[in-house]
């Protein structure tokens, strides 16, 4: 009986240290898997969020941002946003835009771990128009596209953001006008 | 043995939950976008970048989703002033500084939600074609709860941000560490 305690002892112990080791290991890479996890997630809730306002694959003028705006962090209140939610799976997207003039203009785009992949803005567009085709990463190279940029988005989903930057407030009737000449839709349904 | 399974059980959630939690506090509450460090102005040159830090993308993706890449614009974020105290309502500050060089610049204050902050003035920022500059080109704004004449930028009581957004920024604002100064953030007084 004297001779089993101190290894009965010693055994606990030991069950003690590796269990706690592994529920360490645990906790850590739990941590590690949200971290990597957590743009991605974000990501498709922002992407569910705005689609469920607008739909996909068209383009959505949000109102100038104040207090109430609560569905993007962070907005500036000096911009007119305009959004499309993207979907390739079906196919290409055709883009165009009339780009405002002596203000700043710009497209991004956002795959889906929230990297911005491509950006243009109103500097590389003198003539004050965008056009532009989004396909897939893998998709075939389109033949016979008239658009004068082509973009490959790294992921099937993900977001276009147009700002429009507001320099002086008695634009923002002006600008507003300009910013809803833009598109956003499928080539087919460009084409059909 | 069924006792021991759901102790492990117990144990493996517990795990779970402490990892997860952990790295939402430190997502949002332990903000460190600072690869960059101006004064108090804190940013990373590889926001919205493929060779962003699977750190970095997720810090971004919680408190600046859609964030323009580096050669579009850069973001500084405050959260303390020029001696490092916690932005906080019950004080005012004065932001002070000439141009950024950048083709257009903005300052604009956040509460602690990442949103702007509710004023029946919708004072929520101040930009490059808003602010008054003296002889020597320097501007001046007032942050804090209470309006003020000229360039102000309303608070709410508790802690906000103040970013700073630069677009098309020349090198000097650029580069890593910028060489460009920033405003500084003084306060002026406090309730």
């Amino acid at each position: 009986m004297s001779g089993q305690r101190p290894r009965s002892l010693f055994g606990r112990l030991i069950r003690w240290l590796i269990g706690s080791l592994t529920l360490l290991l645990i906790a850590a890479l739990t941590y590690s898997a949200t971290i990597r996890l957590a743009p991605s997630a974000l990501m498709f809730a922002v992407t569910h969020r705005l689609a469920s306002l607008g739909g996909v694959n068209q383009i959505v003028h949000a109102p100038r941002a104040d207090e109430h705006q609560r569905s993007v962090v962070m907005p500036s209140p000096d911009f007119l946003y305009s959004y499309c939610v993207y979907d390739l799976s079906h196919g290409a997207l055709r883009v165009q835009a009339s780009v405002p003039v002596d203000t700043y203009w710009s497209v991004s785009a956002y795959d889906a771990r929230t990297d911005n992949y491509y950006a243009i803005d109103d500097r590389s567009l003198p003539a004050h128009r965008l056009d532009l085709l989004l396909i897939a990463a893998q998709a075939p190279a389109p033949s016979g596209s008239t658009a004068d940029f082509v973009v490959r988005s790294p992921s099937t989903r993900g977001i276009l953001l147009f700002r429009t930057l507001v320099d002086r407030d008695a634009r923002v009737t002006e600008l507003d006008q300009a910013r809803r000449q833009a598109s956003c839709q499928s080539e087919n349904q460009s084409t059909s | 043995m069924s006792g021991t399974f759901t102790r492990f059980l117990g144990c493996l959630v517990l795990a779970m939950l402490i990892g997860a939690g952990g790295a939402v506090f430190r997502l949002k509450l332990l903000d460190s976008i600072d690869d960059v460090r101006v004064g108090p102005w804190r940013s990373s040159s590889l926001i919205g970048s493929p060779q962003a830090s699977p750190m970095l993308r997720a810090l971004v993706a919680v408190n600046g989703i859609l964030a323009l890449n580096h050669a579009q614009a850069i973001y500084f974020t405050a959260s303390a002033d020029d001696d490092g105290q916690p932005l906080t309502g019950a004080c005012q500050y004065r932001v002070v500084g000439h141009d950024l060089p950048a083709r257009w610049w903005s300052v604009t204050a956040y509460g602690a939600d990442r949103f702007l902050i509710p004023n029946a003035q919708h004072r929520y920022s101040a930009t490059r074609d808003s602010v008054s500059r003296d002889a020597d080109g320097a501007f001046a704004i007032t942050i804090g709860t209470q309006p003020q004449p000229g360039d102000w930028i309303a608070t709410q009581p508790g802690h906000f941000l103040l970013t700073l957004r630069a677009y098309a920024p020349e090198a000097i604002l650029s580069g890593t560490p910028p060489s460009a100064l920033l405003p500084r953030i003084e306060r002026a007084h406090c309730a």
